[in-house]
C-alpha cells in the first residue's frame, strides 16, 4: 500500500480511498495517543530526567547532579530495610496467597454439579470495596477488642500488638491472602477447562483414580499458568504499596515500608524528588527485567 | 464466551477425592465469607471498639435504657412543659454520654405522681451525629444542655411521646444511682424511680445512619450523597471517554491504517503496558499539577481514559469483523464514521459491556490516586470518605464497617449480577494463553 502511495504525489494519495482511510485512522488514534503521551510518556521521561537532578521548586529542573541520587539511594541504610521489607512481604505473599487459589481451584474442579455455584460464591467477596476490605482486617487485628487477640488468647497464645508490632506487621499484612478466592481461581479453572478431554479419557481407560488424574494430568496442565502467575506475583509484590500504606502507612517505624512506599515518602514527606525518582527508576529496571523474563518464558511456552 | 464441556471429566473423581474436595471447598468458602459476615454483624452491633472489650459472633443488639423520673405536682407546675423538656434532655444526653455499654436509645419517662407519663427519647444516631456539633467536652452538665436546648428543639432530635408506658426489662441499678447523684449535684427537681434496659431492634441500623451523615462532620453538605455523585460522575465520564477513545483507536489500528503504520502504532501503545502505573505516580502528579488539574475530578478521569488493555479487547473484536462488509458498505458511499458507528461498534457490544462493568468497579474501588490528588472535601469520592474515617477521623469500627458495607453495595451487586462479563477478560486470555 505504501509503495503505491509513494509513486503518486501526496495530494492525489490523500484523496484516494487508502489515503483518506489513513488520515481518518490517524485522527481516530489522536485522542488515545495524546492521552498516552501526557500521562504515560511524559511522566516516565520526567521520572528518568529528574533522577539526575537535585529537585528545587524555585529553579526547575534544579541542579544537575549526575548519578549522585542513585549513589545516595544505594548507600542509604533505609534502602536495605525497604528491600528486605519488600522481600519478606513477598515471601509471606507466596506462603499465604500463592498456593491457596491453586488448591481451591483443583478442589473446585472436582465438584461437577455444584461448581457453578461455588465458583460464583468464591468471586462474590471481590465485590467488597477494596478499602472496606482493608478496614475489616484493620478491625480484626485491632489489639483492643479485635478478633485476632480474642482467638489467640483463647488458644493460650497470649495477646499481641499485631499491626503495631514491628515483628508481626508483615505477617498481618499478608495473612488475609490465606482466604483465597477471587478472579485468580477462575483463571486456574479456565486453564483446567482447556486441558483436552482425550487426556482425561485416556487416563480413565488406563484405570487411574481421581488423585492420580490430578497428579499426572490436571496439575501438569496447570503448571505453565502457575509458573506465569509466580513470576507475575514477583512484579506485583515489588510494586505493592497501596494496601500497605492504607493499613500501616509504612509503620511502625519503617518496618513495613516497601521500596515504592519509600520512594513515595521521599517525594512527599521529604520533598526529595530527585532521590525518589532515582529509586523509582531502580524499581522500574527490576520490573522490566522480570517482565522480560516472563515474556521470554511465555513465548517459549507458545512455541 | 467459552462453552463448557466438563460433563465427561466428573466421572473420574472417586469418592474419597470428592469428599475431600467437597469438605475443603465448603470450609474455605465459609472462611472466605467470614469477613463479610463479621462486617455485617459489627455494623449492626452497638458500641465503638474504644469501649468494647468483648468479641461477639452474633449481632449485639443495641439496648434501650429507660429511666422513670417522678415529679410532685408542685414541681411539675414550677417546671412547666419546657422545664420538663429541658430536664429530660439533661438526663438523656448525660446518660448517653456516660453509658459505655451498647446504647441504642435512651429514654426518660416523666410522670407526675405516677400519672400522665411523657416519654422523651434520643436515638444513638441523633446523639452521634450531633453531639460533636454542640459540645466538645466529655462530661455534660446541666448548663451545657441549657445552652444548646434551642438547637435540640429546632432539629427535633428528641422525640416526645405522651402516654407512653414503662416497658419491662432488666433493671440497671448502677445507672440509676449515677443519675440520682447527678440530679442532686445539679439541684434538679424530681426523683428517679427506676431504670430498665431492653433490646431495641428499632436502632439496629443507627450505625448506617451515622455513616450516611458522617461527611457532614468534615464539612460536606448532604451526607454521603455528594461523594456518591462525585464517584458516579467520575465513573460515567471515564466509561464514556475510555470506550470512545479506545474503540476508535482500536478501529484505526485494525481497519484504517496501512500495514506499515499499524505495527509501529501498536508498539507505541503496547509499550505503555510495560511501565507499571505505580512507578509514574509521582511524576504523573507533577504533570497534572502543572496542567492545573490538581484537586479536580478530571485528574482521576483523564489518566484512566486510555488503557492499552481496552484497546487490545476492542482490537480483537474488530480484527474478527469481516473486511468485505466494510468494503461493500464503503462502495455504497458510506463514510468512515458511518462504518465505525453503524457496523463496527455494534459488533463490539460485548466488549463495551465488559468495559462498562470493569471500569465502574475499578473507579468505585480506586483509593490511592484520588487520595493523592484530591484535597478539597467537596470533591471527595466514596473511597476517600472511608480513607478519612480510617486514617484521619476517629475510628469507630462499627460506623467504619457500616460505611464500608454501604459503599460496597453497588460493587457487590455488580459482581453478583454480571459476574460472567467480569470474568470475560480472563476467559478471553485463558483461551489465548
Amino acid at each position: 500500500m505504501k509503495k503505491q502511495s509513494k509513486k503518486k504525489p501526496l495530494r492525489v494519495w490523500i484523496r484516494s480511498r487508502s489515503g483518506r482511510k489513513c488520515m481518518m485512522g490517524l485522527l481516530f488514534l489522536l485522542p488515545l495517543l495524546s492521552i498516552l503521551f501526557v500521562f504515560q510518556y511524559v511522566p516516565i521521561i520526567q521520572c528518568i530526567t529528574q533522577s539526575f537532578f537535585q529537585y528545587k521548586v524555585t529553579d526547575l529542573p534544579g541542579r544537575f547532579v549526575g548519578l549522585d541520587n542513585y549513589i545516595a539511594v544505594f548507600s542509604s541504610d533505609l534502602f536495605l530495610t525497604y528491600l528486605s521489607n519488600t522481600i519478606i512481604l513477598y515471601l509471606f505473599l507466596i506462603l499465604f496467597s500463592f498456593f491457596v487459589p491453586i488448591l481451591q481451584s483443583l478442589m473446585l474442579f472436582q465438584m461437577t454439579k455444584t461448581r457453578g455455584f461455588f465458583r460464583y460464591m468464591y468471586i462474590f467477596p471481590t465485590g467488597i470495596t477494596a478499602l472496606a476490605g482493608l478496614s475489616i482486617w484493620k478491625y480484626i487485628w485491632e489489639p483492643e477488642g479485635g478478633l485476632a487477640n480474642f482467638i489467640t488468647s483463647h488458644l493460650g497464645l497470649g495477646t499481641h500488638q499485631w499491626l503495631y508490632s514491628e515483628e508481626l506487621v508483615k505477617f498481618c499484612l499478608r495473612f488475609p491472602g490465606i482466604l483465597g478466592g477471587g478472579m485468580i481461581v477462575v483463571l486456574y479453572l479456565v486453564t483446567m477447562n482447556n486441558i483436552s478431554n482425550e487426556q482425561f479419557e485416556a487416563a480413565k481407560i488406563d484405570g487411574a483414580n481421581g488423585w492420580q488424574i490430578i497428579r499426572y494430568i490436571t496439575f501438569p496442565g496447570l503448571k505453565g499458568m502457575i509458573y506465569i502467575q509466580f513470576l507475575l506475583s514477583l512484579t506485583g509484590s515489588l510494586l505493592a504499596f497501596e494496601d500497605v500504606y492504607m493499613m500501616t502507612q509504612g509503620g511502625p517505624g519503617f518496618s513495613s515500608t516497601t521500596l515504592v512506599l519509600g520512594a513515595y515518602t521521599k517525594a512527599f514527606k521529604e520533598q526529595n524528588f530527585g532521590q525518589a525518582m532515582a529509586q523509582s527508576v531502580v524499581i522500574l529496571i527490576f520490573t522490566l527485567l522480570i517482565a522480560g523474563f516472563v515474556n521470554a518464558r511465555k513465548s517459549k511456552r507458545e512455541d | 464466551m467459552k462453552k463448557r464441556k466438563n460433563k465427561v471429566k466428573l466421572s473420574f473423581a472417586n469418592w474419597s477425592l470428592k469428599a475431600v474436595a467437597g469438605v475443603m471447598t465448603v470450609i474455605w468458602l465459609l472462611l472466605l465469607l467470614f469477613p463479610i459476615y463479621w462486617m455485617i454483624i459489627t455494623s449492626l452491633s452497638g458500641t465503638g471498639s474504644e469501649y468494647q472489650e468483648k468479641v461477639s459472633f452474633v449481632i449485639d443488639v443495641p439496648l434501650r435504657y429507660t429511666i422513670t423520673v417522678d415529679y410532685t405536682e408542685a414541681e411539675a407546675k414550677a417546671l412547666g412543659e419546657d422545664g420538663m423538656y429541658l430536664q429530660a434532655n439533661s438526663i438523656i444526653w448525660r446518660m448517653h454520654n456516660y453509658q459505655q455499654a451498647n446504647v441504642g436509645k435512651t429514654e426518660v419517662i416523666a410522670t407526675v405522681e405516677g400519672k400522665q407519663p411523657v416519654s422523651y427519647s434520643l436515638s444513638k444516631a441523633n446523639f452521634e451525629i450531633n453531639q460533636e456539633k454542640f459540645w466538645t467536652k466529655n462530661i455534660l452538665r446541666h448548663e451545657d444542655i441549657q445552652r444548646a436546648i434551642h438547637l435540640i428543639e429546632e432539629r427535633n432530635l428528641v422525640q416526645v411521646k405522651e402516654g407512653s408506658l414503662l416497658k419491662e426489662g432488666n433493671s440497671n441499678e448502677f445507672t440509676e444511682e449515677m443519675l440520682a447523684d447527678f440530679l442532686e449535684d445539679e439541684n434538679l427537681a424530681g426523683t428517679i424511680t427506676g431504670c430498665t434496659q431492653t433490646k431495641s431492634y428499632a436502632n439496629l441500623f443507627d450505625n448506617y445512619k451515622i455513616a450516611w451523615a458522617y461527611p457532614d462532620k468534615i464539612g460536606i453538605e448532604g451526607g454521603l450523597l455528594k461523594p456518591i455523585m462525585n464517584t458516579l460522575f467520575v465513573a460515567v465520564a471515564t466509561i464514556s471517554l475510555n470506550i470512545t477513545i479506545s474503540s476508535t483507536a482500536a478501529y484505526a489500528i485494525s481497519k484504517l491504517l496501512p500495514r506499515s503504520l499499524k505495527g509501529k502504532m501498536q508498539l507505541l501503545i503496547m509499550a505503555t503496558g510495560m511501565v507499571p502505573p505505580t512507578i509514574t505516580l509521582i511524576p504523573k502528579y507533577q504533570v497534572l499539577q502543572n496542567l492545573g488539574f490538581a484537586d479536580s475530578l478530571w485528574a482521576i478521569i483523564l489518566p484512566a481514559c486510555a488503557s492499552f488493555g481496552a484497546v487490545l479487547l476492542f482490537k480483537g473484536t474488530f480484527d474478527a469483523y469481516p473486511n468485505e462488509i466494510l468494503e461493500a458498505a464503503s462502495m455504497d458511499g458510506a463514510g468512515e464514521l458511518y462504518l465505525y458507528f453503524r457496523l463496527a461498534l455494534p459488533a463490539a457490544k460485548g466488549v463495551v459491556g465488559v468495559q462498562i462493568l470493569s471500569i465502574f468497579a475499578s473507579t468505585w474501588n480506586e483509593y490511592f490516586w484520588p487520595s493523592m490528588i484530591i484535597r478539597d472535601e467537596s470533591k471527595y469520592t466514596v473511597s476517600l470518605i472511608i480513607n478519612y474515617l480510617m486514617n484521619i477521623g476517629s475510628a469507630n469500627f462499627n460506623v467504619l464497617l457500616a460505611l464500608g458495607f454501604l459503599i460496597s453495595v453497588p460493587t457487590l451487586l455488580i459482581y453478583a449480577l454480571f459476574q460472567k462479563y467480569l470474568t470475560y477478560g480472563i476467559d478471553f486470555s485463558g483461551i489465548k494463553g
